[in-house]
């Protein structure tokens, strides 16, 4: 299954200067690792030294943060997409 | 002999069936009120004096254009035009006549009405930052008649700022924002009160500014002052329309009281120099336009009271795609501003809590 992944364009530069990805794998964590595998750029970005999710740094499964899943072993279905979203301070 | 369509204020419907639109005839304004009168007739006293003169307070427009300006009632009309009705004082708008023309096209809406527009104009708006999200939010807040608009900003108009800050322009250079802001505001609408605060907004002054107010407009430009924003307005009970931008994206979002804070998504800041700032990495000049009117918007809905606010959700916008994406937000009821065990009760020292040097911790 095919999941569309968005980031935004700050983090370009870590996804070859694309802001919409397509990753392909069965389950929505596999699509994880499969998009930090792919871009390993990304991975500071996403998690720290430790391996933790940045607190400033949201991951988005349709319309639900990831922090929120019980488990991420979900079956990926037709439409599905992935947002990373990023705390901006511009105003 | 044309039919038109009278539209007909929130406190003469009564008269209409609570009909906020009818159908009368006529080829002027006067015939198509005496048709209407006929159709209608307890509507008759509240449109006519006993001699049959169209009362003093009643205003009339057709699409839009006060007859006053044309032909008086023997103004023709022409099939499908739109009549207005407004009644400007006693038992009618509370307005004044100025207010009813400069209001007109807010008056004919069922959302905002006079009830509407006097509400926002006993409305008091802040806005922190005369950037580039404070500048199209507050233009269109004071076009839309929100009595007082406050504007905190310390810094001064630099030739950097014009690509995107539209409240200041080529003869504003060196001027302080506040001034700037608020002679801008000034020229679009006099009738308002634009409050400056010429200084930061620092935790020793933030609740004292931010309690004056009744809603708070996000357009800081770093992470300390957003977190303070954030932990202020929970503090006092005060709606917070958050935006923030970068290069093609932005964020908006409404931190309702009781209904989280910015801490639910961002328990601590990025680490310093992970996410630059606009001067850093840029911005489009178009996109605080967007995002900046969008909070203006938000802004409006909580005054008024009507639609749905942007709690709970957050909008994303990615101006390259052209696409606007909702996402769902929850309270964090381990936060330790509006959690269910609140550890920070008071303004902090955000500088620190960001790790930014001082300099960069500005509103603008």
């Amino acid at each position: 299954m095919r999941l569309e992944v968005r980031v935004p364009s700050l983090l370009s530069d870590c996804t070859s200067g694309r802001t919409r990805l397509e990753v392909e794998a069965d389950t929505l964590g596999e699509a994880l690792s499969r998009l930090l595998e792919t871009h390993p750029l990304l991975r500071a970005h996403l998690y720290d030294e430790s391996e933790r999710p940045r607190q400033h740094v949201l991951l988005y499964y349709n319309e639900e943060n990831i922090a929120w899943l019980e488990r991420l072993d979900l079956p990926l279905r037709p439409g599905d997409r992935l947002t990373v979203l990023q705390a901006v301070s511009g105003g | 002999m044309a039919v038109v369509e009278v539209q007909i204020p929130g406190p003469l419907r009564t008269h209409t069936g609570q009909q906020s639109k009818v159908r009368a005839q006529g080829s002027t304004v006067g015939e198509v009120l005496q048709n209407l009168a006929q159709e209608y007739p307890s509507i008759s006293s509240q449109l006519f004096e006993s001699d049959g003169s169209v009362r003093r307070f009643i205003n009339l427009f057709v699409n839009g254009e006060d007859v006053r300006g044309k032909g008086g009632l023997d103004t023709e009309v022409s099939e499908g035009d739109r009549v207005g009705i407004l009644p400007a004082m006693a038992g009618g708008t509370g307005l004044t006549p100025e207010q009813v023309q400069r209001y007109h096209r807010h008056l004919i809406m069922p959302e905002v009405g006079s009830r509407g527009q006097r509400r926002l104009a006993a409305s008091k708006v802040l806005i922190v930052g005369a950037g580039g999200l404070g500048s199209p939010a507050a233009m269109y807040l004071a076009a839309a008649g929100v009595g007082t608009i406050g504007i905190v900003d310390f810094d001064e108009v630099e030739i950097s700022n014009l690509q995107r800050q539209i409240l200041h322009g080529a003869d504003d250079l060196g001027k302080r924002k506040v001034d700037s802001a608020a002679e801008t505001l000034e020229r679009i609408n006099p009738t308002i009160n634009v409050i400056k605060h010429d200084e930061p907004l620092t935790s020793a002054n933030a609740r004292e500014i931010i309690r004056g107010y009744d809603v708070v407009i996000n357009g800081c430009d770093n992470f300390p002052t957003r977190y303070l924003v954030n932990d202020v307005c929970y503090w006092e009970n005060k709606p917070l329309v958050d935006g923030s931008i970068m290069r093609f994206d932005g964020q908006l979002t409404v931190y309702a009281p009781g209904h989280g804070c910015y801490r639910d998504l961002f328990p601590t800041p990025p680490p310093p120099g992970m996410v630059p700032s606009c001067a850093e990495a840029g911005v489009l000049g178009v996109l605080p336009g967007i995002v900046g009117t969008l909070q203006a918007l938000e802004a409006i809905k909580l005054i008024l009271g009507i639609g749905e606010p942007l709690v709970g959700r957050m909008l994303m916008f990615d101006g390259l795609s052209m696409e606007f994406r909702e996402l769902k937000l929850r309270k964090d009821p381990e936060c330790p501003v509006c959690g269910e065990h609140p550890t920070i009760t008071e303004p902090i020292d955000y500088v620190q809590f960001c790790g930014v040097p001082h300099e960069t911790a500005l509103v603008g």
